[in-house]
């Protein structure tokens, strides 16, 4: 049945009493990737239902009267769920489809096109997990918009503090709240490695600032209809984080503001990222979501019933459990599935139609429908899509994904976090962009040479390198990996908190880290320029105005420039040479590698000072790589024969007493040059004073 | 009170140097009660039997007369003379009086007016195991004040503190000291999730502390410190997110302290053992672990919220404080006092507002009207003498037809007839004539003394 069609008849409602809520259900990146590339993510289940169910009901129930779903890729799908599962609703439900937005931006100016917004109305993505009542934030919103008046959009927050399960690095974020409004004054999320720098005005300009970053952004937005027009006039808001920076930024010239709500009691989240697709379905089925659950009434449908036990186990009808199964904690299965004897499942979600073999250990799997899991499989913190063959004694280990009808040949080992996919690209598959696939022969880690496949190619999905500045976010927010490489990132903030905690007096309120980060980032964009140069083939003189304007980026000392100029410009032989056999490294640092930035390394290196630098510079390198110290008569011997460093300089360096073990081996290692050096120079007197 | 109170009462009162050129700043009278007065009172009040109250040494005896004789103070005070030619901080006065210190202490400022409760304050530094716990108030807001002496004298210094929910201090810096950005670093925001930032407060100068930050006071690394708020307070504040192995050379002191604590656990008894085991008291080190993340050094921050709490270091504040404790001296526990004294006479035809203050030995000549100021003692006051929103210490002399408003007039002196003062400071043993507004008047040839 296709969705009632209210265009035209508006009128025939009171405006302003309609309720309208905006569902963006596409979202625009591929973290679900691959399994997103044939059916769009607010589809996927969750605790086996679609999250698109969640959030429309969560709508629903909270009294929403008209929700509009925008919808880019797989439209078709979308539409025809909505219509099966939504004609019959309370709600009216539409779908928008365009084919070409790339962003939530995009998205809203083509909805204000259409104009279908009348009031205040309710912002959301297509993939919430909510029980928040609406009602009430709605009219809260309204009635600070007649008091106010500048108020345009109330953001939700849920309290979560740090190390809470449903925090992901990707939604970390800060914001600061005067108290006495709520209104969100700074806003930022909080980008890893970095402290956050808070603009001293916001103190002197609202006495009273609350700090938070103990809050989970729900992306629950009530926003007044000036929202979208908004949009529409600045084409640079492409989210909804732009939207906020724009309006705090020009708030004096706007005289806009924007409000936050934050909730304690109620559950909001959003399905962001495998990670939070993990924790979302935990909390569903234990329960924090009522009466989102599995068994309510509200989401499940009539073919399906479900039964809910003690330790939270839910099952649909015709579960066929053998003797001798265990399901511990937190289960759902679906309908139709087969559990095998002796098989031990706990915090996991089975589709309907699967066939669990015996003796399986399943600990947070989430697997999907017509799954075949094969006896002595031991599957962990893994996503597995409908269709998926896991044949016997495969190990399926944290984070992995498992797309459509991928199969996995017999006592298999897959890395953590594999994503597999059973079709190769084909040429419109746009939906991932600049993904790189390639074959899988044998299995990954055991010795015998099985095929991970026996039907066909599993296909590896790598998000492609140069796909924008996310992958690095990415690899540090894969599913499963993420809680050590957390900690890691923790420890070593910690590190670099108190160095120089002699002479604390001066310390003021942890200013002394920031500035080492500040150098490794600089020599880390000097690499990136140097190696951008060889690419581009980048005149000289174009790379030193780079580096130049990257030294007042990051405010580096001219001293400083020297030695970190030098590292770069080293770093990219080694780096080559690193993975040479030993005999060949001495050879391979030759004069060519080097003319390229000769040029740039003389505008940097002149007088003797810095010459002296830059020694200093090479001699704490080689502490760091073992490679250099081979070579490293080799080099200065070079950087002597290209004039970059004088004699005097090299000897003067020489001549320094050091006690440091790496400096004492540099300078054994330099002798016979130094020696040479002065040998030279005895001639050459010589040759004057004859 | 296992506290032992100190009481800094040593300030020259830079910050108004007009009123206090010819009196010291403990004796300032704030409601005809010397300044001094009221931390006394408050220690009193609050069940203190003794203080040790740190004055300079040329001030000593005004001091000790005044408040023994005239106050009737019933604590027992210890005073403590510093030299007066050295200029000495009020940290430098506690290291000075560091090995008479026995206990865990109490310094408080001798310019602070308060009616908070010391024993909340106590026991949140309890319950805590603090470190150091300090008052905090709502700066005044005088931007509508009238001042004498011009609007220059108007300014109030600001500070700008971070707390945690739990009112933890995390920060506390100077409005002048701050940068153009605060940074937090992601450990610092990880520990403490939500920071309350309040600008525009005022650091009481009350302090509950550990013994053990006195020997930390005594260190070589705060050697060249010489103040308590400026430098020492902002250092414990720091000091606490230090890492706990970097710290430990130079927390020898504070490691100490532990140590006898656990020694004296270790000759108890198995009974004792398990009562400590199964304690929640912070002093056991291992079961609030989580809570306070380990941290050795914890500082703590009360923020005034209803009662009172004025500080007396500016002349705005004087002037402030003056007005309003002549309406609020039963928050300090003064309650029987009526506002004029008995002996004073008032002719009929004159009126003294029930917002004024006078004490005794003072005479109002006929239809005069005094309107919410506080006139000090055996002060004459002529006839038909208008006097409105003014402070008049001591045997001051207010001859007939004279019209004060918004005026400081300080002891001893004589004020001619017809004089009209609108937001003048007269200094003390002064003698005026004429008209004046927004003035400072002082003597000359002192000014050239202090010069």
């Amino acid at each position: 049945m296709p969705p009632k069609k209210k265009q035209g008849n508006q009128g025939d409602f009171k405006q302003e009493d309609v309720l309208q809520a905006i569902v963006i259900a596409d979202s625009f990146n591929t973290r679900f990737a691959p399994i997103t590339s044939n059916k769009p993510r607010c589809l996927l289940p969750l605790a086996n239902v679609p999250v698109i169910d969640y959030t429309l009901e969560f709508l629903n129930s909270a009294g929403i009267q008209e929700t509009f779903i925008f919808v880019c890729s797989h439209a078709d799908q979308v539409k025809a769920h909505i219509a099966k599962r939504w004609s019959q609703s309370e709600m009216d439900v539409q779908v928008l489809v365009s084919e070409d937005c790339l962003s939530a931006g995009d998205a809203l100016r083509d909805i204000d096109a259409k104009s279908v917004i009348h009031s205040d109305f309710v912002l959301i993505n297509g993939d919430l997990v909510s029980n928040v009542k609406l009602i009430p934030l709605i009219e809260q919103h309204k009635a600070q918009r007649l008091k106010e008046k500048t108020p345009v959009m109330t953001m939700l927050y849920r309290k979560a503090p740090p190390g809470h399960r449903t925090r992901c690095k990707e939604d970390d974020l800060v914001i600061a709240v005067q108290p006495s409004n709520a209104q969100l004054l700074f806003h930022q999320r909080a980008s890893q490695g970095n402290a956050l720098q808070l603009p001293v005005e916001l103190l002197l300009d609202h006495v009273d600032v609350e700090l938070h970053y103990d809050l989970l952004d729900c992306h629950i937005s009530i926003c007044s209809p000036h929202v979208l027009p908004l949009f529409t006039d600045e084409f640079d808001f492409l989210t909804r984080d732009h939207f906020v920076k724009g309006i705090l930024v020009n708030e004096e010239i706007l005289g806009h503001t924007i409000h936050v709500k934050i909730i304690e009691e109620e559950y909001a989240a959003r399905v962001s990222n495998l990670q939070m697709y993990d924790a979302i379905s935990q909390d569903i089925l234990s329960r924090w979501t009522y009466p989102f659950t599995p068994d309510g009434a509200l989401l499940s449908t009539s073919d399906s019933k479900c039964s809910h036990s003690r330790h939270n186990i839910y099952l649909q009808e015709d579960v066929t459990l053998a003797r001798g199964c265990t399901l511990e904690e937190n289960v759902a299965i679906g309908q139709g599935t087969v559990i095998g004897s002796k098989s031990r499942i706990s915090h996991s979600v089975i589709g309907s139609n699967c066939s669990i073999g015996n003796n399986v250990r399943l600990e947070n799997a989430y697997i999907l429908n017509n799954v075949t899991v094969g006896d002595d499989c031991v599957i962990t913190t893994s996503l597995l899509d409908d269709g998926v063959k896991v044949m016997a004694g495969v190990k399926v280990h944290s984070g992995c994904v498992l797309a459509k009808k991928v199969v996995i040949g017999n006592n298999s080992t897959l890395r953590p976090a594999t994503r597999l996919m059973a079709e190769a690209p084909t040429d419109d598959f746009d939906d991932t962009p600049g993904a790189i696939f390639y074959f899988i022969f044998h299995s990954l880690i055991t010795a015998e040479p099985l095929f991970v496949c026996d039907l066909g190619a599993a296909y590896e999905y790598k998000e492609s390198a140069d796909d924008d500045e996310e992958v690095e976010d990415l690899s540090a927010d894969l599913w499963g990996l993420r809680l050590e490489s957390d900690e890691d990132a923790g420890d070593d903030w910690e590190a670099s908190d108190y160095e120089g905690d002699s002479d604390d007096m001066n310390d003021d309120f942890g200013r002394n880290s920031p500035e080492a980060t500040e150098s490794d980032m600089f020599l880390e964009e000097v690499i990136g320029t140097l190696e951008r140069g060889i690419a581009e083939n980048i005149s000289t003189e174009n790379i030193v105005l780079e580096v130049n304007s990257l030294k007042h980026a990051y405010g580096i000392q001219i001293k400083e420039v020297n030695m970190l100029v030098t590292q770069g410009v080293l770093d990219l032989p080694l780096k080559d040479m690193e993975d040479m056999p030993p005999q060949q490294r001495r050879v391979s640092l030759s004069y060519a590698n080097f003319k390229k930035f000769l040029p740039l390394l003389r505008n940097y290196i002149k007088n003797a000072e810095s010459q002296l630098n830059c020694l200093l510079s090479i001699e704490d390198l080689c502490s760091k790589k073992s490679v250099l110290m081979q070579v490293f008569m080799k080099l200065i011997h070079m950087l002597y024969e290209t004039e970059v460093l004088a004699e005097e300089v090299i000897t003067t360096w020489y001549n320094t007493k050091t006690e440091d073990a790496n400096g004492l081996k540099c300078r054994k290692e330099i002798g016979p040059f130094v020696k040479w050096l002065q040998e030279a120079e005895e001639e050459s007197d010589e040759d004057e004073s004859d | 009170m296992e506290f032992q109170a100190i009481i800094m009462a040593a300030g020259r009162g830079s910050r108004m140097s007009d009123l206090t050129s010819c009196m010291p700043k403990a004796l300032l009278p704030v409601a005809n009660r010397p300044l001094v007065w009221y931390p006394v009172n408050m220690l009193e009040t609050s069940g203190f039997s003794e203080a040790t109250i740190v004055v300079c040494e040329t001030d000593l005896q005004s001091i000790l007369k005044t408040l023994e004789q005239i106050c009737d103070v019933k604590i027992k005070l210890h005073f403590v003379s510093i030299p007066y030619e050295e200029d000495w901080g009020t940290l430098d006065s506690l290291r000075h009086i560091a090995d008479q210190i026995k206990s865990d202490l109490l310094v408080v400022s001798c310019d602070l007016i308060c009616s908070v409760q010391l024993h909340q304050m106590a026991d949140l530094h309890r319950t805590r195991d603090a470190a150091l716990t300090m008052l905090l108030a709502p700066s005044p807001d005088v931007s509508e004040a009238s001042v004498p002496g011009g609007k220059a004298n108007r300014k109030v210094e600001h500070d700008v503190v971070g707390l945690s929910p739990d009112n933890r201090l995390l920060f506390i810096s100077s409005e002048a000291d701050l940068e153009q950005t605060l940074t937090f670093k992601h450990s610092f925001l990880k520990k403490f999730p939500m920071v309350r930032l309040k600008n525009r407060v005022m650091d009481a100068h009350l302090y509950f502390m550990k013994r053990s930050l006195l020997d930390h006071a005594c260190d070589g690394a705060l050697s060249t410190s010489t103040t308590i708020k400026g430098e020492f307070i902002p250092h414990l504040v720091r000091r606490q997110f230090r890492r706990r192995h970097c710290a430990k050379d130079q927390d020898q002191s504070l490691n100490m302290t532990a140590d006898v604590r656990q020694d004296g656990g270790e000759n108890e008894d198995g009974f004792s053992r398990l009562v400590q085991e199964y304690s929640t008291h912070p002093n056991d080190s291992a079961s609030m672990r989580d809570c306070f993340h380990g941290d050795r050094m914890k500082c703590y921050a009360i923020m005034v919220k209803d009662e009172l709490c004025v500080r007396v270091n500016t002349l705005v504040s004087y002037c402030e404080a003056n007005r309003q404790m002549a309406k609020e001296l039963a928050r300090v526990g003064v309650l029987d006092e009526p506002l004029v004294a008995p002996s004073v006479q008032i002719p009929s035809k004159s009126t003294v507002g029930a917002d004024s203050l006078m004490a005794e030995g003072s005479s109002v000549g006929e239809r005069s009207g005094i309107k919410r100021s506080v006139i000090g003692k055996h002060c004459v006051i002529g006839d038909h003498v208008k006097i409105t929103n003014c402070i008049i210490m001591n045997h001051v002399t207010i001859e007939e037809g004279s019209t004060l408003s918004g005026t400081v007039v300080c002891s001893e002196a004589r004020l001619g007839a017809k004089c009209e003062l609108k937001d003048c400071l007269v200094t003390g043993g002064q003698s005026v004539i004429g008209k004046s507004t927004n003035e400072v008047i002082v003597n000359l040839e002192q000014l050239m003394e202090v010069e």
